[in-house]
């Protein structure tokens, strides 16, 4: 007893001594958190601090580089000067020559001089034979033009083929132009044609280089494509990359008119996919008859071929790659104020710009295609898919065979718990017997559960027996009797009800299944009705597949590549 | 350390070996791709007039079993690809009958080199039941069915391939 008074005296005295000790590190902890507070806000300026020093190193980073750019800028142009110096002065006697000669104020004698010499000190350049080449054809002296052509030739095929068919093309030369352009595309390989080369087709199909009623540049391609047909999986790869292109024009259905099938059909959504194949039809009859009926204008062709050969006179050689690549990024450096990593990315842009390689026949289906991507002229657009018939037809014959595959031999309709199907739309008195039958079946099981429980049969009974067993009770028992009646009574005016509300129900049953069968048999009339519009509308819509056909059978290339009668650029003799 | 090099020179040995059966697996399967490459070229050319007139009479003269007839066109499929032994790939033709309700197309079975006549509601047999729809439906001359697709030929020969 004495142990627990002393016990409770200590626990006071604890008590007080531990609130102290919890005031004394409340205040520990409100110092502990400004001390906290202020270790963020030099943590902070310590950041900033340490931004601003990265960013210092950054900018300082930047600055040498800058600095570095410039010196290599220097030496590089250098070297290039040493090395390729005499280079440039071939191109830029070659742009002379041409703009002098288009303008017709230099004598003949002193651009035979200005190449001469060039040749002279240049040798293994393939543009300066050329430039012999030129200025021999420009003062008429055949032989030493065919002499110079023959090295420039020699040196490099394939810019002298392009150099001379651009040049041929300028003075309306076009069988020249033509000769020259068809051996420039037979240096290509046509698994891995380039810009130039697409340009150049473009060109061609434009009527640029004239009718070529030799077949000259025809033949080429005929080759290219005879060698591409060779290779095993060719045709199916083709008909694979067409019938993908042809699908690009499917187009979903927004509004289909029909109101019932998708609704009580669960055939609907392949209706709905193969009226969007038929939809097709129309759409790619409208896609070729707008490219064929279009005129096309050559203006930016020829912004393209003269920019092709500028870059053939301008542009540095293949020899020269490496040390313009260098040239050229140091000069991003320089542009960047320092910046490597946005230089880099702007000579990843410079590198792919002339860098699109693709073969002939992916060249075609572009062109038809997807002229906005491949930038393909409307001529260009009318002469691949001419060239492409056979594999269009290919390709859109089984669009149509893989679209026709899909109709459904019967349609189903499901009405509520009604399932059944249909063909044609025809069978409306079997569905009809079909559907007034289920619901009178189901009307029947309806009724035949409202009946009276054995309960509800029970209470009349029980009702009347208690009432009369309380009627007894009520002389030795007073209320116990009148409960006993009044329970009876009920019991009994329950039963009653019971059954008035089973005659509502049956009311009920009867009147909701004759709603249903009439609900249902408009609906049935209703879906048989758009079954027949929808066998209508598709096979007029697939019929339109046999107009795109006959469009298609109806094209021969000869007849699509645009035949420029004038040209109004010439060079003056 | 000289373990592996001598596991490596057994691997190189067996995949060099001309006997090895994986190397040889490999080639085969080579050889049935470029194979079915160069089939499926053959078999998408132009149907000639021969084969299908001779396509055509399937559904001539009743659905009465007609072992001359049915001799007729099985040669005439073989004078058409002369090139490809075609009993191994193609499984029948399937067409639209005109003999009339109850009879909805008929097939031949190239197997057994039997014409049939199929009324609604009945299965086609030997995988030619899924060319029943477009036979039905797809307004094409007769269907023909392989293992692995199906060849709609048009009237006029022409054909289109429907991969399954």
């Amino acid at each position: 007893m004495s142990d627990r008074v002393i016990s409770q005296a200590n626990l006071s005295y604890i008590e007080r001594n531990l609130s102290a000790i919890h005031g004394e590190i409340q205040a520990l902890e409100n110092d502990v958190d400004a001390v906290n507070n202020n270790v963020k806000v030099v943590y902070d300026q310590v950041g900033v601090l340490a931004n601003e020093f990265h960013e210092f190193v950054y900018e300082q980073k930047k600055a040498n580089r800058l600095g570095q750019a410039e010196i290599k800028l220097v030496q590089i142009r250098q070297e290039l000067e040493k090395k390729y110096g005499h280079y440039d002065i071939v191109r830029r006697t070659t742009t002379g020559i041409l703009q002098a000669d288009d303008l017709g104020i230099v004598k003949k004698t002193t651009i035979s001089n200005a190449t001469e010499e060039l040749m002279i000190s240049t040798p293994n350049y393939w543009l300066a034979p050329c430039l012999v080449a030129l200025s021999a054809w420009i003062s008429d002296q055949p032989e030493l033009a065919e002499k110079a052509l023959r090295e420039g030739i020699k040196r490099n095929d394939e810019k002298t083929s392009l150099f001379f068919a651009i040049i041929c093309m300028r003075a309306n030369r076009k069988s020249a132009c033509l000769k020259w352009a068809q051996r420039y595309l037979a240096n290509q390989d046509e698994e891995n044609l380039d810009r130039k080369a697409i340009i150049v087709i473009d060109a061609y199909a434009n009527g640029l280089m004239g009718a070529d009623t030799e077949g000259v540049i025809s033949r080429e391609m005929t080759k290219w494509l005879e060698e591409l047909a060779e290779k095993p999986g060719f045709v199916e790869q083709q008909t694979t990359q067409w019938t993908e292109a042809i699908n690009l024009k499917r187009e979903p259905i927004e509004n289909s008119g029909y109101t019932y099938l998708p609704k009580y059909s669960n055939t609907w959504p392949v209706l709905e996919d193969i009226l969007e194949g038929a939809n097709l039809h129309a759409n790619i009859l409208a896609y070729l008859m707008d490219i064929f009926e279009q005129e096309s204008s050559s203006a930016p062709i020829k912004a393209q071929l003269d920019k092709i050969l500028t870059s053939l006179v301008t542009d540095f050689d293949d020899e020269e790659l490496p040390l313009r690549k260098k040239e050229k990024f140091e000069q991003f450096v320089v542009e960047f104020c320092g910046d490597e990593d946005r230089a880099r990315q702007s000579m990843a842009i410079e590198e792919t710009a002339f860098e699109t390689h693709k073969d002939f026949t992916q060249l075609l289906t572009d062109a038809a295609m997807k002229p906005e991507s491949s930038h393909a002229s409307v001529a260009t657009q009318k002469f691949a898919i001419a060239l492409s018939k056979e594999w269009i037809l290919n390709a859109y014959n089984d669009v149509i065979a893989q679209n026709r595959m899909k109709i459904p031999t019967e349609i189903e309709i499901n009405v509520d718990t009604f399932n059944s199907k249909t063909t044609d739309g025809q069978n409306e008195a079997q569905l009809v017997n079909e559907f007034t039958q289920l619901v009178t079946k189901e009307k029947e099981a309806a009724l035949a559960k409202n009946v009276l429980t054995g309960f509800d049969k029970f209470l009349l009974i029980g009702g009347a027996i208690i009432a009369v067993l309380g009627v007894g009770m009520i002389f030795g028992n007073p209320l116990g009797g009148f409960i006993a009646v009044i329970a009876g009574i009920g019991m009994v005016i329950k039963h009653f009800n019971k059954k008035k509300q089973l005659v509502i129900n049956e009311e009920n049953i009867k009147k909701n299944y004759e709603q249903k069968l009439e609900n249902g048999l408009q609906i049935i009339r209703a879906i048989l009705a758009e079954v027949v519009d929808f066998r209508i509308e598709f096979a007029e819509k697939d019929d339109e597949s046999a107009k795109v056909v006959d469009f298609l059978e109806q094209i021969t290339p000869d007849q699509y590549v645009k035949n420029l009668s004038t040209s109004n650029r010439r060079i003056k003799m | 350390m000289p373990k592996p090099m001598l596991k490596r020179s057994v691997q190189q040995t067996q995949t060099n070996n001309v006997l090895s059966v994986t190397g040889n697996q490999k080639q085969n399967n080579q050889n049935q791709q470029m194979n079915k490459m160069k089939i499926d070229k053959l078999l998408r050319q132009k149907r000639s007039k021969e084969y299908m007139d001779a396509l055509h009479k399937l559904d001539v003269g009743g659905h009465v079993h007609n072992q001359n007839k049915v001799d007729e066109i099985t040669n005439a499929i073989k004078r058409e690809f002369p090139e490809v032994e075609i009993s191994g790939i193609l499984l029948g033709y399937v067409s639209i009958c005109y003999l009339g309700k109850p009879y909805e197309v008929h097939t031949l079975d190239i197997a057994s080199g039997i014409i049939e006549h199929y009324k609604s509601g009945e299965t086609l047999p030997n995988g030619m039941e899924k060319a029943r729809g477009i036979a039905l439906h797809g307004g094409y001359e007769f269907i023909e069915v392989y293992v692995d697709c199906c060849r709609a030929v048009s009237s006029n020969g022409t054909v289109s391939v429907i991969s399954i």
